[in-house]
C-alpha cells in the first residue's frame, strides 16, 4: 500500500477485519496471529 | 399509602371533600351502597346501589345513543372543554422518556408531572387544558380480548386545572363534567352516580369522585391537594384537578356495542371478523356477564372458563369453538394498536425493559393470527389501525421501519420456535412435569411464550395449563425500575457547594482549598471537570501535585490527589486542568451528540442513546436499534457524522427551566437521561438537541474527524458504536496502516493483500480441520478394530485406556457402538483425561453409564455425568489406571 494515500483506507480495512474476527484493531494481529498457529498444528494433525 | 383507610379518614368529615356546589344545587343526596357499602351521591331516591360494576349490571349494552364515531365523539367532547376556557393540549408520547422510573405513559397526568428531589411536583404547560393521552398498560393483558372492556391501549381523556388564574377547584371541576356527561353525552341525569373515593401516588394524594352510568365506570376526577413524604402531610403549594376518563369507554357507552372493542376498533374488526366462524348468540349472552370477569381475581383462567361454561349452558368445548375466535381477533386488534403507538412513537420489542412487554404483545398478537390461522398479518392489522385512526392521530403511519422491526422480531420468533419443539419434545421424552417455573422460566431466558408451550405439548399429548396471571407475573418482573448508579460516599455536610468553572474556557486559576478527606480534596472554586454524563474526569494539577481522579456528590467536587499531605485545608493553590486531555474528552463528547443525531435520522425515532463513555484514547455510544448494524450502515453513520463537523455547525449551551426546556426542544433532549432542576441544553444547529453537563466546543469543526472504529451488539436492541475524533482518530490512523504492515509481514504479503491473505489463512484453516478430522476417524475406526469386547449377560462391555482427546473419544466409541455394547474410553491430553461412555438401546437396561460415571468421579475425583445412553467427563491423568481398573470391576 502506497503512503499517505492509503490512511483512510486502512481503517476501513482494520475496521471491517476486526469486525469479521471479532476484536479490535489492538487484538487484529494476535488473532491473526493465532490463526496461523492454529492452521499450522491442524495441518500436522491430518 | 392504604386506599381504603384513607378513604375512612377522609370520610369523617365528608362534607368538606366531597360535597360540591353541584350536588347541592341539583339536589343530590348522599347514600350507602347496600352492596359494596360504599358512598354515593345520586339525583334517584330509589336508588341503592353505587352504580359501579359488579354492583350495578351493565345496562347500555344494546342501545344506541348517539350515532358518533370514536372521532366525531372527541370533536364533541373537545369543542366543549374549549368553550368552556380549556386548551386542548396535543397527546404525549406514549414512551415516557420524562420520567426515568416509567416506560410507559400510562395515565394523563404523568404527562405534567415531573420528579425532583423533593418528590413529585406539578406543572400545566396551560390551565385548564384536556389532552386525549394515549396509554399503554400491561398489567391487564390476561383480560384484554376477553372482558370486553381491558384494552393495553387506550385514551385517556385528562382534563387538568390548577386553581389559579384561569383555573379551576372541585365546584367548577366537577360542575364541567356534569355538563359534558349529562349535555354532550346525553346520558340522562338520575343514571349519574358520583362515588366517593380517593387516590394516592408517588406521594401525592387527594380525594376523588369517580362517576359511573349504567354499570359502567366512565371517570374519575381526583382533587390532588396533598404531598406525604416521611409520614409527614402537608398541602401542595399548587393542588391540581386530575380527571381522567377512559375515552374508549365514552364511546363505547354512546354505541352500546357488545365489547368496547367494537365501539374503539369498528372497522378495523369489520375487515378482521370476515372468515372467522363464531356463535354471535353466544357471544351475546356471554358478554352480558363478561362485565364482571377480572383475572385479577380469578387466577385460574381454566377454572373461569369452567364457571363461565356452565353459567351459559354450554360445554367449555363449545364456549371455546363458539367465542374463542372472536376473543382472539379482539384481542390481537388490541396489541396490534398498541404496538402501532408504541413504535411509532420510538419504542422497540426487545427482551429488557419496556421493549419486553412489546414483545409480549407482538408474539402473542401473532401467536393468535397463526393459531386461527387467519389470512391477514399483525402488520396489515397495524396498518388498518392507523388507517382508521387517521383523523385523529395523523402520526400514524406502517412505513418501512415499522414494517422492519415487526418482520425483524417475527423472524426471532420463527427461530424460537424451532428451538422451543426441540424443548417440549426433550422435556416430553425425559418425562419432566412443565410447571408454572418451567413456563416461566422458558419465557424469560427464551422469550418463549406459554402458549407456544401448550401448543407444541398438545401435540405429544401433554395438557399444559397456563396460570390466567401468566403475563402480569412476567412483566411486573420486568417493570421494576432501573437501578441506580454506583455511588461513592463521600461526607458533604457543612460545605459549601463547590463553584464550577468547566464550562468556561479557564483551564488554569488559583483556588483554596476547602476540605481534604484522606485523598480527596475540595477547593472553593475548580475547573476540573468531574466524571458525569459518560465523560471521564480531568486531571492536572492544585499546588503542583498530581490529581487522578475528580469526582461529584451533592454538588461538591471532590479531587483524589497523589499526595494529599501535601495539601492542607485554608491553602491557596494554583489549579491547571490537563488541557490535551480536556481537549479530547470534549472532542469525544461532541462526536458523541454528533453520531446519536446522526444514528436518529438514518434509523428514525427508536434510535435512542442507551449509554455512552468518553475516554482518551477511544469512546462509544450506546443506540437503541433493532439490529445489528452492517459494514455499510457504519460507512454511512461515519459518512454523516464527518459531514456535520466539515460544516462547521455552531454548538450553543443554554440553561433553561425543565418546562421550558421542554416546550422548546421536546422531550429528545432526554437523550443522556433525565436531569433534575434547571436543565443545561447543548445545541448543535440543526443537528441535535441534549440535556447535557459535559463539556463541549463551540463549533464542530474542533470535532476535526470522526472514525467508526467497529460495532457491536451488547443486548438484545441495543448497539454499541466504537469510534475515536480528533487527535486519537489521527493516532487511530497512524496505527492501523501499522497494523497492516505488520499483517502483511506475518502472512508475507503486501498491505493491500492482507484482506485477501486472511480470507485464504480461514479456508485453510477449516480445510486442515475437515482433513484432520477426517484423519481422526481413520485412526478411530483403527484403534477400534484392535480392540475386543468382553460379553457379560447377553451386553458387550469395553473398558479402555486410548490416546486422543473428548472429540476423539467421541469418534472412536460412534465406531464401536450397537444395541448391546457399553462402553467407556479414558483419553489423555496435555492437561487431563477426558472420559466417554455410551450405552446402545438394549444394553442401556442393564447399564445406566451416566450414574455410573458419577460413581466414578465420586471415587476417583473428577467431575461430570450424563444420561443412561450418554455420559462424559473429565478426571486427573494420574487417576487413569485407577479408574480403568474401577471401571471393570464395577461393570462385572
Ligand atoms: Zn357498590
Ligand atoms: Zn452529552
Amino acid at each position: 500500500m502506497a503512503k499517505g494515500t492509503g490512511k483512510v483506507n486502512a481503517v476501513r480495512v482494520v475496521r471491517t477485519l476486526a469486525q469479521r474476527l471479532g476484536t479490535d484493531v489492538d487484538g487484529l494481529v494476535p488473532t491473526v496471529r493465532k490463526l496461523k498457529r492454529e492452521k499450522e498444528e491442524t495441518e500436522r494433525e491430518a | 399509602m392504604d386506599k381504603s383507610a384513607l378513604i375512612k379518614e377522609l370520610q369523617k368529615d365528608w362534607k368538606k371533600y366531597w360535597k360540591v356546589e353541584l350536588f347541592e344545587k341539583e339536589g343530590f343526596a348522599r347514600r350507602q351502597c347496600e352492596k359494596c357499602k360504599g358512598f354515593f351521591w345520586t339525583l334517584d331516591a330509589s336508588r341503592a346501589n353505587c352504580g359501579e360494576n359488579p354492583c350495578a349490571d351493565y345496562s347500555f349494552i344494546g342501545v344506541r345513543r348517539k350515532d358518533w364515531d370514536y372521532y366525531e365523539t372527541w370533536k364533541q367532547v373537545e369543542r366543549f372543554f374549549i368553550k368552556n376556557g380549556h386548551t386542548s393540549v396535543p397527546r404525549y408520547p406514549v414512551i415516557c422518556r420524562w420520567r426515568p422510573d416509567l416506560y410507559f405513559n400510562i395515565a394523563s397526568i404523568i404527562n405534567f408531572q415531573r420528579r425532583t428531589p423533593k418528590g413529585i411536583t406539578f406543572a400545566l404547560p396551560h390551565n385548564p387544558l384536556i389532552v386525549p393521552q394515549v396509554c399503554l398498560r400491561f398489567t391487564d393483558l390476561p383480560n384484554i380480548g376477553v372482558t370486553g372492556r381491558h384494552h393495553s391501549a387506550f385514551v385517556m381523556l385528562g382534563q387538568h386545572a390548577i386553581p389559579e388564574g384561569n383555573g379551576y377547584w372541585k365546584d367548577e371541576a366537577i360542575r364541567l363534567d356534569w355538563e359534558v356527561l349529562t349535555n354532550v353525552l346525553g346520558i340522562k341525569p338520575d343514571a349519574l352516580t358520583f362515588k366517593e373515593d380517593a387516590w394516592a401516588g408517588g406521594g401525592a394524594f387527594g380525594y376523588s369522585l369517580e362517576y359511573h352510568a349504567n354499570g359502567l365506570e366512565l371517570g374519575n376526577t381526583v382533587f390532588t391537594e396533598f404531598l406525604e413524604t416521611n409520614g409527614v402531610r402537608e398541602r401542595l403549594t399548587r393542588p391540581v384537578v386530575d380527571m381522567g376518563a377512559g375515552f374508549d369507554r365514552w364511546v363505547w357507552y354512546l354505541n352500546g356495542t357488545l365489547t368496547s372493542y367494537d365501539s374503539a376498533f369498528g372497522p378495523v374488526l369489520e375487515k378482521m371478523k370476515k372468515g372467522i366462524e363464531y356463535d354471535g348468540d353466544l357471544f351475546a349472552r356471554y358478554s352480558r356477564i363478561s362485565g364482571a370477569l377480572n383475572f385479577e381475581d380469578v387466577l385460574d383462567a381454566k377454572r373461569a372458563k369452567s364457571d363461565i361454561a356452565s353459567a351459559l349452558r354450554v360445554s367449555v368445548d363449545n364456549l371455546n369453538k363458539g367465542i374463542g375466535p372472536l376473543q382472539a381477533v379482539y384481542t390481537i386488534a388490541d396489541h396490534a394498536k398498541a404496538l402501532l403507538f408504541a413504535l411509532v412513537d420510538g419504542g422497540l420489542p426487545s427482551n429488557v425493559g419496556g421493549g419486553y412487554n412489546l414483545r409480549v404483545l407482538l408474539r402473542r398478537a401473532h401467536g393468535l393470527i397463526e393459531e386461527y390461522g387467519l389470512d391477514y398479518t399483525l402488520l396489515d392489522v397495524m396498518d388498518w389501525h392507523a388507517r382508521s385512526l387517521k383523523a385523529m392521530h395523523p402520526e400514524l403511519v406502517v412505513d418501512e421501519r415499522v414494517r422492519d422491526i415487526i418482520e425483524t422480531d417475527l423472524k426471532k420468533f420463527a427461530d424460537t420456535k424451532a428451538k422451543v419443539r426441540k424443548r417440549v419434545t426433550a422435556l416430553v421424552a425425559s418425562k419432566q412435569k412443565i410447571t408454572d417455573e418451567t413456563l416461566v422460566t422458558l419465557y424469560d431466558s427464551e422469550g418463549v411464550t406459554p402458549e407456544l408451550i401448550e401448543a407444541e405439548a398438545r401435540k405429544e399429548g401433554i395438557d399444559v395449563t397456563i396460570p390466567a396471571d401468566f403475563y402480569a407475573r412476567v412483566t411486573e418482573k420486568h417493570m421494576e425500575e432501573k437501578a441506580a448508579g454506583k455511588k461513592r460516599t463521600f461526607s458533604t455536610e457543612s460545605l459549601a457547594p463547590t463553584k464550577q468553572l468547566c464550562y468556561t474556557r479557564t483551564l488554569e486559576h488559583d483556588a483554596v482549598v476547602a476540605d481534604v478527606q484522606g485523598e480527596w480534596i475540595v477547593l472553593d472554586t475548580t475547573a476540573f471537570y468531574p466524571e458525569g454524563g459518560g465523560q471521564m474526569y480531568d486531571t492536572g494539577t492544585i499546588g503542583g501535585v498530581r490529581v487522578t481522579d475528580v469526582q461529584k456528590d451533592n454538588g461538591i467536587v471532590f479531587h483524589k490527589v497523589a499526595d494529599a499531605k501535601a495539601l492542607s485545608r485554608g491553602d491557596r493553590v494554583r489549579c491547571k486542568v490537563d488541557e490535551p486531555r480536556r481537549m479530547q474528552l470534549t472532542q469525544h463528547h461532541d462526536a458523541t451528540h454528533i453520531i446519536n443525531g446522526c444514528a436518529r435520522a438514518m434509523f428514525g425515532t427508536h434510535a435512542w442513546q442507551h449509554g455512552a463513555l468518553k475516554d482518551v484514547d477511544h469512546a462509544r455510544i450506546d443506540v437503541t436499534h433493532y439490529k445489528p448494524l452492517t459494514e455499510k450502515e457504519l460507512g454511512e453513520l461515519e459518512e454523516r457524522a464527518n459531514k456535520i463537523v466539515r460544516e462547521g455547525r455552531r454548538i450553543t449551551k443554554s440553561v433553561h427551566t425543565t418546562e421550558d426546556a421542554e416546550a422548546k426542544y421536546g422531550f429528545g433532549i432526554y437523550q443522556g437521561g433525565v436531569p433534575w432542576g434547571d436543565i443545561r441544553i447543548v445545541n448543535i444547529e440543526n443537528h441535535d438537541i441534549e440535556a447535557c453537563g459535559g463539556t463541549h466546543s463551540d463549533n464542530t469543526s474542533t470535532v476535526g474527524k470522526i472514525i467508526i472504529t467497529g460495532t457491536e451488539r451488547v443486548q438484545d436492541g441495543i448497539v454499541r458504536v466504537h469510534f475515536v475524533a480528533g487527535r486519537a482518530a489521527e493516532d487511530y490512523e497512524s496505527k492501523c496502516a501499522g497494523v497492516l504492515e505488520e499483517l502483511g509481514e506475518l502472512l508475507n504479503v503486501r498491505s493491500a493483500e492482507v484482506p485477501d491473505a486472511i480470507e485464504k489463512l480461514a479456508e485453510d484453516l477449516k480445510d486442515a480441520r475437515k482433513k484432520a478430522e477426517q484423519a481422526m476417524g481413520h485412526r478411530a475406526k483403527r484403534a477400534a478394530e484392535g480392540m475386543t469386547f468382553v460379553e457379560i449377560r447377553d451386553v458387550h462391555v469395553l473398558v479402555a485406556h486410548v490416546a486422543g482427546d473428548a472429540r476423539a473419544l467421541q469418534k472412536m466409541s460412534g465406531e464401536l457402538s450397537r444395541e448391546d455394547t457399553v462402553i467407556f474410553l479414558i483419553g489423555e491430553t496435555a492437561e487431563d483425561a477426558p472420559v466417554f461412555a455410551s450405552a446402545g438401546e438394549l444394553a442401556a437396561r442393564d447399564y445406566h453409564v451416566g450414574r455410573i460415571l458419577k460413581e466414578l468421579f465420586a471415587t476417583v475425583g473428577g467431575k461430570g455425568g450424563g444420561t443412561p445412553v450418554l455420559g462424559q467427563g473429565t478426571i486427573k491423568r494420574e487417576k487413569i489406571e485407577e479408574a480403568v481398573e474401577w471401571l471393570k470391576e464395577r461393570v462385572k
